[in-house]
């Protein structure tokens, strides 16, 4: 979906949702995971596609049922995998990796509905595990993010993994 | 290639001119492929994208931990079982509490190829959120299953989950609905690709069910799959420790269990909780390995179905 070319959001606006995609990154790399889920949307659409990788001239239709997902959670399905991390019985997150987020690229957009902002942002996740061993993966993200009294809560997220092979054994990760 | 060879859609390649056909190659291992391949009219079809991750492991790891691995279910994936806590699967529950072993079968002795089986007809599609369209699916053409399998395989294998292992690096695993080969990318290393798998038959929206329930549990985000990975990776590193490289492997469960069962092809232990087929597998491999030619490659086929069939004659 395009977005409209309204003018930007007001600084303050732009400058909370920064903050707020700052925080969700600390959050997550420090395992705070109720306080991350506490900043979703009840409705929350968390989104990663299969990516197709053809030829350009290749015109083939498109497949199906669609390409399948990495990801395709609502909150009840995030909580699901929340209640599995922290079940003590996820082997390879024990002794737990060291992960740090890195976001960049931000870019905030005015919606129609003035407390709703599309927000444009890459993600560098580095994970180091307990052979020492680092994966390094990138992915884009689009989110939805809805402003409700002080708070900012992510709506819907649709991440794009830069990985035609996935260089990792898990994603046990938020992204 | 030199020989290139196709079993009802599926598309295998050899080097080896001096090999087997593909028939002979496959051989009783096709009474299971069938219960995918063939059981209905429209045959099979994989679904979405494939689906690729690096894996640090030697290859034949994933293929024993889904051949005849079924006691590391209750373990290795006990945290995503007690999420979705609906999961048992003849008592493979977390901690592996109580197994029912009347509830599968453990089939080998089939050139190699190995299949894990329940046989309630249903219990492929027991880990599904939403069960009941999948169940509406195989009620309607159970029938139909019969008239062209048979009863034992229309009415116990069809619908179970089964878990088909084609030697040495194909998997395919109706119920759970992925179709899986391994790339040995080196020592230690495997690309493995992952498909979801359904029946043409199938309406599109339970299709659509599968390829997502595939991809939550066996996707690259896959809540099972994630447990999987891990662990193969750190079999193989301790297996390079100079100690741990002199010791043999342990595979002797359920040792000296195993026989013939009306019905079925291959030598076959009772329950999905035994080391019958991993035996059955490192064999094959060691077979391989020690042959110069195929010709010392042995084929064989315990308890054939023509045997089986000549009997009753």
């Amino acid at each position: 979906m395009l977005d409209r070319p309204l003018s930007p959001p007001p600084v303050e606006v732009i400058v909370a949702v920064t903050q707020a995609l700052h925080c969700e990154a600390r959050l997550l790399d420090n395992e705070d995971f109720d306080g991350w889920l506490a900043m979703l949307d009840e409705d929350i659409c968390y989104r990663m596609e299969l990516k197709s990788r053809r030829f350009r001239a290749d015109r083939s239709p498109p497949l199906p049922v669609g390409p399948g997902v990495i990801f395709n959670e609502d909150l009840g399905r995030l909580k699901l995998r929340v209640d599995r991390l922290k079940s003590g019985f996820v082997w390879a997150e024990d002794p737990p990796n060291f992960i740090r987020r890195a976001i960049s690229n931000v870019e905030v957009v005015a919606r129609p509905a003035e407390n709703e902002v599309r927000v444009h942002s890459v993600l560098i996740m580095h994970r180091n595990r307990i052979d020492g061993t680092t994966r390094v993966l990138t992915a884009a993200r689009t989110d939805l993010w809805r402003g409700e009294g002080q708070a900012w809560l992510l709506v819907a997220l649709d991440i794009v993994l830069d990985h035609s092979v996935l260089p990792d054994s898990n994603l046990n990760a938020f992204f | 290639m030199t020989k290139v060879s196709e079993y009802k859609g599926l598309v295998f390649g050899c080097w080896d001119a001096n090999s087997p056909s593909l028939e002979d190659y496959l051989g009783d291992a096709k009474f299971f492929l069938d219960v995918w391949l063939d059981a209905m009219p429209g045959g099979s079809a994989l679904l979405g994208e494939t689906q690729k991750m690096v894996l640090g492991t030697n290859w034949k790891l994933p293929v024993e931990n889904v051949c005849g691995d079924g006691y590391h279910l209750g373990w290795a994936h006990a945290g995503a079982m007690s999420a979705v806590q609906s999961m048992d699967l003849t008592g493979l529950s977390v901690g592996n509490s109580g197994v029912d072993l009347d509830g599968g079968l453990s089939v080998a002795g089939m050139n190699g190829h190995m299949v894990l089986s329940a046989l309630d007809g249903v219990s492929g599609y027991a880990f599904y959120p939403d069960p009941k369209p999948i169940l509406e699916y195989l009620e309607a053409n159970r029938q139909t299953v019969i008239d062209r399998l048979g009863e034992v395989r229309g009415k116990q294998v069809w619908g179970a989950q089964v878990n088909i292992t084609i030697f040495p690096n194909l998997q395919l695993l109706p119920g759970l609905n992925w179709f899986r080969v391994y790339h040995p990318k080196g020592p230690g290393q495997i690309e493995q690709w992952t498909w979801a798998m359904a029946e043409n038959d199938m309406p599109e929206a339970v299709k659509t069910q599968i390829l997502e329930n595939q991809c939550l549990t066996f996707g690259l985000a896959g809540l099972f799959d994630n447990d999987d990975g891990d662990n193969l990776a750190a079999c193989t590193e301790q297996s390079r420790g100079w100690r741990t490289a002199q010791m043999d492997v342990y595979t002797n469960m359920a040792l000296g269990r195993s026989g013939k069962r009306e019905g079925f092809p291959g030598d076959i232990a009772a329950g999905l909780v035994s080391e019958h087929n991993q035996r059955y597998f490192y064999r094959r491999w060691q077979e391989h390995m020690m042959a110069e030619t195929w010709a010392e490659v042995p084929t064989y086929n315990i308890n054939s179905l023509t045997a089986q069939e000549a009997e009753h004659a």
